[in-house]
């Protein structure tokens, strides 16, 4: 069952198209990882699936609720954060949880001071006196503490060290498994989203053109290292197809991300191609090569069908 | 929680985030309040300063000025803070992703312009009305006049407020606003000869508003058209504010004939472009008079019959001396005097009066008066009575051989359809009394009545006996004196017409 739905979502700023027919799918306790450059839409879908804005057309449901005309007890079950989000700056953060609770029938108080002692969020200090690191860990705080069945997350490692966003990886991850929460979130840091994300999508000029469980991608991605018997890797990089990306060439190595059904499919085309290729070796491709490598793909203007989720 | 609850609890927390401007707001109406109920506010005002103590005969600049200045800015600035505490027009709103009904969120802000803002600022007026002794339905329709102002004022507050992000914007949006309305009203007045603005607009405006901002809060986009609309809509509020209708509780009875009315024409001729005219009206009773108000004239002459440019100005016709209520002898010997008016025709109309006018039909209505006694206080400086809307003060007391002077001070709410007040001095004891005329050298003011909306005027008059008059030269007179004043209180109505003739 997918908990978030959008079909055929359009958006346009004026006459800049957003969003051009996106259609999103988000099965129950994934933990999905949407990517994409800047400016590619990432942040107005999410703000669509929360109802913030309204699609020029199409619809998106979240837990079955058309978003453009969510309840208060819809909303309730969704946790959003978003970097930029505008706070009740005059609030001290014990006030803001205080109005916050009664919202929520599911606010779980220990879960929030956990948070705050984890977070080292002072209670008593003002959020407009927070660094941006602290506001977006009082943000998630009050997203988190009413245990959310869908967990929305704009940039939410904006500003967070390296030990805080270790622990919220961690956090996150117990979420989505042993509470069954599903998260959405879109990301700069790919790093991370590699350790959370079992699902994932890319967004590109407003335009899904990839959207997967993660496993799935990664068979599909490929790194090909090629050790070729002479001193040729430059010449022949020069020559490569464009659907073999980051392609890197160093004396007798090349190295490329290729797209294919399967690895033996991968070998096939390798061999067809560098018939005198020596030894090749494959290994799964980052999510950072896949990120480059479907930009790549975008910078080429080649464009390529996703694969079905 | 339930769409209730929802309100309360956007509301507490909204009092909380404004709860220091409404608390300054609410001592500047606590001041005003005490200001008149205190008197001081209405003046003279008296400093103290190296060369003596000097009065100022003027009400109090704080108080019926720069306090309902304060009050009314800062309940504008605390709503336009609370509104965009939580805006309906930011995709990153804080409280749109959170669960809380559009709907109650509005209604929250709403909630407390009426019950923070508007009922105070209300209210407080209320207390000064009532401790002036203003008539229960006068009150009312002084505050129905006000509340639609002050309403409208406050929707629009919530629109521009909604359609900025920050109160620098709102401010800028306001001026722009007023500036706006400015050249609306040039632009019609320029291009339509505009008279004045509907009153259904100031009626009509606060529900577009309400109808528009539910809307938006549910809709929650800010597209071109939104923006529009809110701008449209609050200007339409600020021209609404201009149009507020005059609500009269008070009714005045009309019947369907009366007393009628005598013109006759008088000097200097019928070639003049102004034609004075005298009013009298048949009716034997002393304690009545009659207020003519004209508002239309036909000229009638061998050219014809020609409708001029409607005119209104009011005529009183009456007893000189008004009856007040038991048997007095006027130290005055009555003069045979006539009520005038005057007959001007505009320019374009001169001609039509100048080429053999024969005769002038005047339309309007008249208005039955009966004379009331508003108060009767101690002939003494320091005397002072509020009494039906009025307060009396007396600021000074001289007489001697010649004339005698009472020096008056009146502060007067608006009272629609009422009368200044005649003054005498009466010593019932005696059965004596001398009227008082104004003297030139009368200064008044005017200013506010806790709210900008509630206009209050002030005269500090130097009344005297005529010069015809010998006042009593006995100070045992003086001593057992009194002032009074009446008003003519309107008990009637009916519409007539009267011609005279001009040759």
């Amino acid at each position: 069952m997918n908990v978030i739905e959008a079909n055929n979502v359009s958006y346009q700023y004026g006459r800049v198209v957003a969003l051009r027919h996106v259609d999103l799918a988000v099965p129950e306790g994934a933990l999905y990882a949407l990517l994409g450059p800047n400016g590619s839409g990432k942040t107005t879908l999410l703000q669509i699936l929360m109802g913030s804005r309204r699609a020029a057309n199409g619809r998106a449901a979240i837990l079955g609720a058309n978003v453009a005309h969510m309840s208060a007890r819809d909303r309730a079950r969704i946790g959003y954060v978003a970097e930029g989000q505008a706070l009740p700056e005059w609030m001290r953060l014990s006030q803001l949880e205080e109005y916050l609770a009664p919202l929520y029938e599911t606010w779980d108080r220990s879960l929030a001071l956990e948070l705050r002692d984890r977070f080292a969020l002072d209670p008593a200090r003002k959020i407009r006196t927070l660094s941006r690191g602290e506001r977006m860990k009082a943000a998630l705080l009050c997203a988190l503490a009413p245990r959310p069945e869908v967990l929305i997350m704009d940039e939410p490692f904006t500003g967070m060290d390296a030990l805080v966003k270790d622990d919220l990886v961690r956090g996150l991850l117990a979420s989505s498994g042993a509470e069954g929460c599903t998260i959405l979130l879109c990301s700069h840091d790919i790093g991370e989203l590699e350790l959370l994300a079992d699902w994932i999508g890319f967004l590109d000029r407003g335009t899904i053109r990839l959207s997967a469980p993660m496993d799935r991608v990664r068979e599909e991605f490929t790194r090909v290292e090629v050790a070729l018997p002479a001193d040729s890797a430059a010449t022949i990089a020069d020559g490569l197809p464009a659907e073999w990306m980051m392609v890197e060439s160093a004396g007798r190595r090349l190295s490329f991300v290729l797209r294919a059904e399967s690895r033996t499919a991968a070998e096939t085309m390798v061999r067809a191609r560098l018939g005198a290729a020596g030894q090749i070796e494959f290994r799964d491709a980052t999510l950072r090569e896949i990120f480059v490598a479907l930009g790549s793909e975008r910078e080429a203007q080649r464009p390529t069908e996703g694969v079905a989720a | 929680m339930n769409w209730i609850a929802q309100v309360g609890h956007v509301s507490a927390k909204d009092l909380r985030y404004a709860r220091w401007p409404l608390v300054v707001m609410l001592a500047a109406l606590a001041i005003s309040v005490r200001g008149f109920l205190a008197r001081s506010a209405f003046g003279p005002i008296v400093s103290h300063g190296s060369s003596g103590t000097t009065e100022t005969l003027s009400m109090s600049e704080l108080v019926v000025t720069w306090l309902p200045i304060v009050a009314v800015v800062l309940g504008v600035l605390a709503l336009a803070a609370l509104v965009q505490a939580d805006r309906w027009l930011q995709a990153d709103s804080f409280w749109t992703t959170r669960p809380l009904a559009p709907t109650a969120v509005f209604a929250a802000k709403l909630l407390l312009a009426l019950a923070v803002i508007l009922v105070p600022s209300l209210a407080a007026a209320l207390a000064v009305l009532e401790a002036l002794h203003v008539s229960t339905p006068t009150a009312w329709s002084i505050l129905a006049h006000a509340g639609i102002i002050q309403l409208s004022l406050l929707l629009a507050t919530i629109v521009a407020a909604a359609l900025t992000s920050d109160l620098k914007g709102f401010v800028t949006a306001a001026v722009t606003l007023l500036g706006g309305l400015l050249a609306v009203f040039v632009f019609l007045d320029s291009v339509f000869e505009f008279g004045s603005i509907p009153s259904g607009v100031a009626v009509v405006a606060p529900l577009v508003a309400v109808i528009l901002a539910t809307v938006l809060y549910r809709r929650r986009t800010n597209g071109r058209a939104e923006r529009a609309a809110g701008l449209t809509t609050a200007l339409l509020l600020l021209i609404g504010t201009t149009a507020a209708p005059t609500f009269q509780f008070t009714n005045v009875a009309t019947r369907a004939t009366g007393p009628r009315l005598s013109l006759r024409f008088g000097a200097p001729g019928p070639t003049s472009m102004i034609l004075p005219f005298m009013v009298s009206v048949r009716d034997t009773s002393p304690s009545t008079a009659f207020a003519f108000a004209r508002d239309q004239t036909e000229i009638s002459g061998s050219h014809g019959t020609q409708t001029l440019t409607p005119f209104h100005d009011t005529l009183m016709v009456g007893p000189q001396f008004p009856d007040i209520g038991r048997p007095i002898h006027w130290l005055i010997s009555p003069l045979n005097f006539a009520v005038m008016g005057q007959l001007s025709a505009a320019p374009a109309d001169a001609r039509i009066v100048e080429q053999g006018a024969t005769s002038a039909t005047l339309s309007g209505m008249v208005t039955v008066l009966r004379p009331h006694v508003l108060a009767t206080l101690p002939l003494r400086d320091g005397a002072s009575a509020e009494s039906d809307g009025r307060f009396i003060g007396i600021y000074g007391v001289s007489h001697d051989s010649a004339r005698l002077s009472v020096y008056v001070h009146t502060v007067n709410p608006p009272l629609a359809g009422r009368h200044m007040p005649q003054f005498m001095v009466a010593n019932f004891a005696r059965g004596e009394a001398i009227p008082l005329d104004e003297h030139p050298s009368s200064s008044s003011g005017g200013g506010w009545l806790v709210l900008p909306w509630i206009s209050v005027a002030s005269s500090f008059d130097q009344l005297a006996t005529a010069s015809r008059t010998v006042p009593p030269r006995d100070d045992d007179w003086y001593a057992g004196a009194s002032l009074v004043a009446v008003e003519w209180i309107p008990v009637a109505r009916y519409r007539t017409s009267a011609t005279m003739r001009l040759r």
